[in-house]
């Protein structure tokens, strides 16, 4: 068929890890305990009654089952476009080093012996201080979304200290912006309004005019947005917040096609936040551990988390709450995902000043050339059609016209591309602005082949939808496993998170094909 | 950009310049600079970019790395824990989270991801056994967040909106539930009332917790073992009275320790959270900090979950796959109306932890905690014998103790420093965070620590504290 | 898909036949003997037919029975795209309102689990008054108005939703109320008015945008802000509610119910007038202090304020003040308005301008949209 990848996943049938084993088998030997009658250090009411109903394994089956696990994982093996991610290659020095330098250090080490960390996480702010124009950055936050809590309680901290937090309760954010800004902000104890975009793409001046006040705590904002739609007020609209006494916040998350091309601070901005997990190449983890580096104006300084890395000829120290008696203090424990700080330094190292602009330019030259030929494909259409001038590095795009044809979703489409050995592609945040969306970004690591292996899946499936379209609907067909049935799992009496609840519900698993 | 001078990088596939010419042909541009004309003119970068040197051979970049970070100090021994510990790491495990498809995976489909799907749930299926708890969610940052969001959702089921902590609290897990607990001035602000340790046998104060127990009372946060290293003996005494005061009870754990103690759920937790950084995952410089919460099965719980949830699923084959549960309830699903937030976590490690659980199973886990229990009481004997040296609250703790150096009139940095010098990391400085402990350290003694090691500290110490 | 207890399974159909005839000839409906035969004099088409057989097209397969109404309502098209169909009433080429209402309500006493029906706001309305709430209802788009809650977006849209229905068993299918509005044809400057709702099952994004949601992550929503809105409520200011199933949230709160249609009047939390006509309430705010007016979005094409709540006339609003203005309104269905204003008509233009602008409306406890309110 049409000079596609005859792709098929593995298929192991492997059990769950619950349902495996032999009562007595072993898969790790602890040290002995020594001689010592160690039953007596536990008081009576908080002894253990039942050993845990753990499986029994040896320690090959251990391996083998997870090997398996990841074999029946498409994990970018084959090709990934998830949008708004910037999938990178992570180049594997970082493993290595991270293995042989970090694994085994303590966060609670003298900082005399742990100088040459420090040199990277303080290098590392300087990097992006200078990306950014900001004056310091922390690294504490877990992702993302994390960064943007950060950013949502260092507001807080700064109103509070100037005695107008009762007064200041409103973070303004806009219906494109990544939910996480108005989520975190929400649980900063903030009030929400959001700007709903115009027809630029972006929301008019007008509405975030309407929107501050001397309500207005900060506003958390994304330019470009996911739809690769940049807001060119956005210095009014910094300028605005500012008059109305509001801080700004950038989501530089999608960062890719503004890296090099302009700095937050210079348009105003208090604060932003990277994530050194998408943009600077640290590995996804397939969820983490990751970073969301956020750096802000020394006027914030004071009051974002701690600790922070402070150098003084040459040597470094951790400046910790003791001494910055403003700091919010602790947004996790400790001072962020390390070996993923690492790794991202050496990726800078390994680009560079031209490096770095030149995976900007590849990216946003890589997202148009993929819209040249994806907009041929019948059914696909872009999102706000009317705005004609180029993307940057990502362009929303809507199969409604496919769907309305033909029925298939573009959560078929998404099961029917996995067929192929692409990997789901991203689709839109909540709430969806234009129907059954699909949103790919090339990056600046996928060689030209991939990008036209992707489009040619798109296509092939997009054809499949019109000519048969129970291929789709019934998709996936060369996964290990097919289509899953979640239609249920809302239900208190259907969802089980655990094998135990399984049990409980749904009794013996169905005589399928992966039953033991 | 000048295509014909352009020169290609290693991490960039379409760096060539026969692609770049293609690109831009196919898209229609003479330049790439033509492709940002939505960014307008006064709002790009003037000056270049100052960057430290581009190193883009390998080789150089794995030399700079190399060097730069051989500055760090490696020592003989160490005893530094206090929610971040040294537990062995299985070379198993290691590999496991080491593969590619594991490493380098963003989201897939249910069944294009099935095998990280089912790690997944594997890792909340293993955790449910040793907690003897049905509903486990997806990992989250750290325990202490972990701690954050379980008083946030006990504020949602009752409306209440104080939390009583211990004293004894982990000074650094404190600091992220007062962020989480936010300020008075906003909505769903949570007043944490600290109630008094009894530093004779660093315990709960039952008294006090009895007197700050009030029908305004969200939660209690209790952990056993505590930070202090202390078995919390009240803790079914204390989580009896606040479920009659209609409080939620929330416990934090080790699950190290699980083979050997009861899970808190048997003595009253309603909701139980902590760190899975001891199940296989390298302290990381703390960046192992990883943190999980799970509850009974009840939609009381279960709807204020702010994780993502993963439930086993049929195929109409009659396979089992994962898929989400609960998905509305999340930022993803609801923006700011869901509950608390939700993104990247630390999804790595939770598989680390499944493939630990998994090698460990259930003797394994007995067997540890005994070691751990053994181990760490060897060396408070140790510690014990030196003169001026004293070790508080009596047996009943788990991996840390308190060694009091009261008596040698010596400050912990000072006596920190001379075993830095001996190649030795000391307990972590307890003084100035308790000042009721005075000058004392907490030391870390897990299933990594051998005879020898303890003997070395013994030494010394004895020799630190002369 | 055709599982055997899904062949049991009835689901009706009803097409008006002279539903979207006017649109192709420059009508704005087809409501009513007179337009409709300008309708057929200009050379109208019956397009109702064809759009519910792309519908049934989409549906073949599904195993289930289908129920009819008889003649061009239904059996003819039926019979054409070769389902075999149990028939209730003859009607001939030439229908009427009474027809549709007929055949609904035969429909419904006979056990049918949900009925599709192509057709108009008009059609709604006639369905609406007929069973209610009693089953759901899915709408074919065939009218040239068709801003009711209860219109799928599409004729294959509306088949998916019925496939999806069917997907589920009988009665675990989550159900939503939906706004049944019309516009009087004959006018041009109408405004959209409420009749009432009718129940469609949840189908997230394939219904219209007049659609109104009743649970999820959306009624969740609905409810929080409203709560919120009762929780600010001003001692001794006078606050008027007005009409649809979000408004029902804050009487809800409140502790009364009434019909969607009604304006309230409540001071202190505590309703002191209900369903009041457009003198009482004059009467009741002229002697009011401050004047507060809550209100919901109606229908798919925004309207806000205008002569559809004709209660709400010239004399209270210039009682109000801008700034009180509260309006609730379920985030999607402002999505589905395509970046269009919310509308205030009200007949008088000074009044109207006073209203436009950029307002918030609130979509969640504690959250709002600035959202374009345009006269
Ligand atoms: C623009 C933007 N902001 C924030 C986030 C949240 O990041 P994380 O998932 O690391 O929390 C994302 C991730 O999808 C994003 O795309």
């Amino acid at each position: 068929m049409s000079g596609l990848r005859r792709y098929h996943a593995p298929v192991w049938d492997e059990p769950v890890v619950m349902e495996m084993g032999s009562p007595g088998r072993r898969g790790f030997i602890p040290p002995a305990a020594g001689d010592a009658d160690t039953a007596g250090f536990v008081p009576d009411s908080m002894k253990r009654g039942e050993r845990a109903g753990l499986p029994e394994l040896s320690e090959a089956e251990v391996q083998r089952h997870y090997i398996h696990l990841a074999q029946e994982t498409l994990g970018m093996m084959g090709v990934n476009l998830f949008g708004t991610c910037t999938i990178k290659y992570s180049p594997l020095l970082g493993e290595r080093i991270s293995a042989d330098h970090i694994a085994e250090l303590h966060p609670g080490q003298d900082p005399e012996t742990i100088q040459g960390v420090l040199a990277v996480l303080h290098g590392m702010s300087e990097i992006l201080c200078e990306l950014s124009g900001m004056d310091q950055f922390v690294f504490q936050a877990g992702g993302g979304a994390d960064a943007a809590y950060v950013n949502a309680v260092t507001t807080r901290a700064y109103h509070a200290d100037r005695g107008e937090l009762e007064q200041r309760n409103e973070i303004i954010t806009t219906i494109q912006t990544h939910p996480c800004n108005a989520a975190t902000a929400a649980a900063a104890g903030f009030k929400v309004v959001t700007l709903m975009l115009g027809e630029d793409g972006y929301p008019p001046l007008e509405a975030l005019e309407a929107a501050v006040s001397e309500r207005t705590a900060g506003m958390m904002i994304g330019n470009p947005d996911d739809m690769g739609i940049y807001n060119p007020e956005i210095k009014q609209w910094v300028d605005l917040v500012h008059e109305a006494g509001g801080l700004c916040f950038y989501d530089h998350a999608n960062f890719n096609g503004a890296m090099s091309k302009l700095r937050a601070r210079e348009l105003g901005f208090d604060a932003c936040m990277f994530m050194l997990h998408k943009t600077f190449a640290a590995p996804f983890g397939g969820g983490g551990p990751a970073v969301g580096a956020y750096g802000c104006s020394s006027e914030l300084e004071p009051y974002m988390p701690r600790p922070l890395v402070r150098e003084q000829g040459g040597s470094y120290s951790l400046e910790d709450v003791d001494e910055a008696p403003k700091s919010v203090g602790r947004v996790r424990e400790y001072w962020g995902n390390v070996p993923q700080i690492v790794k991202a330094y050496s990726w800078v190292r390994s680009m560079g000043a031209e490096g770095i602009r030149f995976a900007s330019d590849m990216s946003v030259l890589a997202n148009n050339y993929m819209e040249k030929r994806l907009l041929e494909i019948p059914g696909l259409s872009i999102s706000h059609p009317d705005i004609k001038s180029r993307r940057l590095e990502m362009t929303r795009y809507s199969l409604g016209k496919l769907q309305e044809d033909t029925g298939v979703t573009v959560f078929d489409v998404q099961n029917r591309m996995v067929d192929f050995g692409v990997d789901a592609p991203w689709l839109s945040h909540e709430p969806w602005l234009v129907p059954e969306p699909i949103t790919p970004e090339a990056g600046e690591t996928w060689p030209i082949e991939d990008l036209d292996y992707w489009i040619d899946v798109l296509a092939q499936v997009c054809r499949e939808a019109y000519e048969d379209p129970e291929i789709v609907k019934t998709a996936p067909h060369n996964q290990a496993i097919g289509p899953v049935d979640g239609s249920r799992l809302d239900e208190p009496d259907q969802w089980a998170t655990t094998w135990r609840a399984y049990k409980r519900k749904h009794g013996d698993r169905p005589k399928g094909r992966t039953s033991p | 950009m000048d295509v014909s001078k352009i020169e290609p990088h290693h991490l960039m596939a379409n760096s060539n310049q026969a692609t770049v010419e293609h690109m831009l042909d196919v898209v229609g541009a003479s330049d790439v600079e033509e492709l940002f004309e939505q960014i307008p003119a006064e709002h790009r970068l003037a000056g270049g970019l100052e960057l430290p040197p581009a190193l883009v051979s390998e080789a150089d970049l794995s030399r700079h790395m190399d060097d730069l970070l051989s500055r760090d100090v490696k020592p003989k021994a160490s005893f530094l824990g206090g929610g971040c510990w040294p537990h062995y790491v299985p070379a198993v495990v290691d590999e496991i989270v080491g593969r590619a498809e594991f490493l380098n995976n963003i989201w897939g489909t249910p069944s294009s991801d099935l095998g990280r799907t089912q790690s997944l749930f594997e890792f909340c299926s293993q955790l449910g056994e040793l907690l003897e708890l049905d509903f486990v969610g997806l990992p989250v940052y750290s325990w202490g967040c972990a701690a954050g969001h379980a008083m946030l959702m006990a504020q949602r089921i009752n409306g209440r909106s104080e939390v009583l902590v211990a004293a004894s609290l982990d000074p650094e897990r404190r600091a992220v539930i007062e962020t989480y607990a936010g300020l008075p001035e906003l909505e769903h602000h949570i007043e944490l009332v600290e109630v008094a340790t009894d530093w004779e046998t660093g315990c709960l104060d039952l008294e006090d917790f009895r007197s700050k127990l009030s029908d305004r009372t969200a939660a209690i946060y209790l952990e056993n073992p505590s930070f202090l290293g202390t078995f919390e003996a009240s803790g079914p005494e204390a989580a009896r009275l606040a479920k009659e005061a209609g409080a939620e009870v929330i416990v934090g754990v080790d699950p190290i320790a699980l083979g050997v103690t009861a899970s808190p759920s048997a003595w009253g937790a309603d909701i139980v959270v902590g760190t899975i950084q001891s199940l296989g995952v390298h302290m990381n410089c703390g960046g192992g900090a990883s943190g999980f919460i799970a509850s009974r099965d009840e939609e009381r719980y279960a709807r204020q979950y702010p994780t993502l949830c993963l439930s086993a699923a049929h195929t109409a084959e009659g396979d089992i796959g994962f898929s989400m549960t609960l998905f509305e309830q999340t930022s993803y699903g609801s923006r700011e109306l869901g509950n608390d937030w939700t993104g990247n976590s630390t999804y790595l490690w939770a598989i680390a932890a499944s493939v630990y659980m998994a090698l460990l199973g259930p003797r394994g886990f007995e067997e540890i905690g005994r070691t751990i229990l053994g181990r760490s009481h060897q060396a408070a004997e140790t510690v014990a014998r030196i003169p001026g040296v004293e070790v508080r609250f009596g047996d009943a703790f788990f991996k840390e103790f308190v060694a009091d150096f009261n008596g040698t009139g010596k400050t912990v940095a000072e006596i920190n420093a001379s075993l830095r010098e001996q190649g030795i990391f000391g307990g972590l400085d307890l003084s100035g965070r308790f000042p009721e402990l005075g000058q004392s350290a907490l030391i870390c003694v897990t299933e990594v620590h051998q005879d020898e090691d303890i003997a070395l500290l013994g030494e010394a110490l004895t020799e630190a504290v002369r | 898909m055709a599982g055997p207890t899904s062949l049991r399974r009835r689901i009706g159909l009803i097409v008006n036949p002279i539903a979207g005839m006017g649109g192709k000839v420059g009508l704005r409906g087809t409501d009513g003997d007179e337009l409709q035969r300008r309708a057929r004099e200009l050379g109208a088409t019956e397009m109702a037919a064809e759009r519910a057989g792309v519908a049934l097209d989409r549906l073949r397969g599904q195993g289930f029975t289908l129920t009819v109404a008889g003649g061009a309502m239904g059996e003819k098209v039926a019979r054409e795209h070769g389902f075999e169909t149990e028939v209730t009433g003859r009607f001939g080429c030439h229908t009427s309102p009474d027809d549709t209402r007929d055949a609904a309500l035969a429909m419904a006493d006979s056990g049918v689990e949900l009925i599709m029906f192509a057709g108009g706001d008009g059609t709604a309305r006639v369905i609406r008054e007929s069973i209610g709430r009693r089953i759901p209802v899915v709408g074919i788009p065939t009218g040239v108005k068709m801003h009711s809650g209860c219109f799928a977006r599409s004729p294959a849209a509306a088949a998916d939703v019925v496939a999806e229905y069917l997907g589920h068993d009988p009665g675990s299918v989550r159900l939503d109320e939906a706004e049944v509005v019309d516009r009087d044809a004959d006018d041009p400057k109408a405004t959209t008015t409420l009749y009432g709702t009718v129940s469609v099952p949840e189908a997230r994004s394939r219904l219209l945008a007049a659609k109104s949601r009743s649970s999820g992550r959306d009624a969740a929503a609905m409810r929080g802000a409203c709560l919120e809105v009762v929780e600010e409520m001003v001692p001794g200011d006078t606050y008027v509610i007005g009409p649809g199933s979000t408004m029902g949230w804050v009487r809800r709160h409140l502790g009364f119910q009434s019909d969607p249609l009604a304006i309230d009047v409540v001071r202190d939390r505590e309703l002191i007038a209900g369903d009041v006509t457009e003198a009482e309430l004059d009467e009741l705010t002229a002697e009011a202090g401050r004047v507060h007016l809550v209100m919901g979005v109606i229908g798919g094409q925004g309207s806000l304020l205008g002569r559809g709540n004709q209660q709400i006339g010239p004399k209270t609003l210039e009682r109000v003040d801008p700034g009180d203005l509260i309006v609730v309104a379920d985030l999607q269905k402002l999505i589905e308005l395509g970046s269009s204003p919310l509308t205030v008509d009200t007949g008088d233009t000074d009044i109207d301008r006073r209203f436009t602008g950029y307002r918030p409306v609130r979509i969640g406890r504690k959250e709002s949209l600035i959202y374009e309110v345009a006269a």
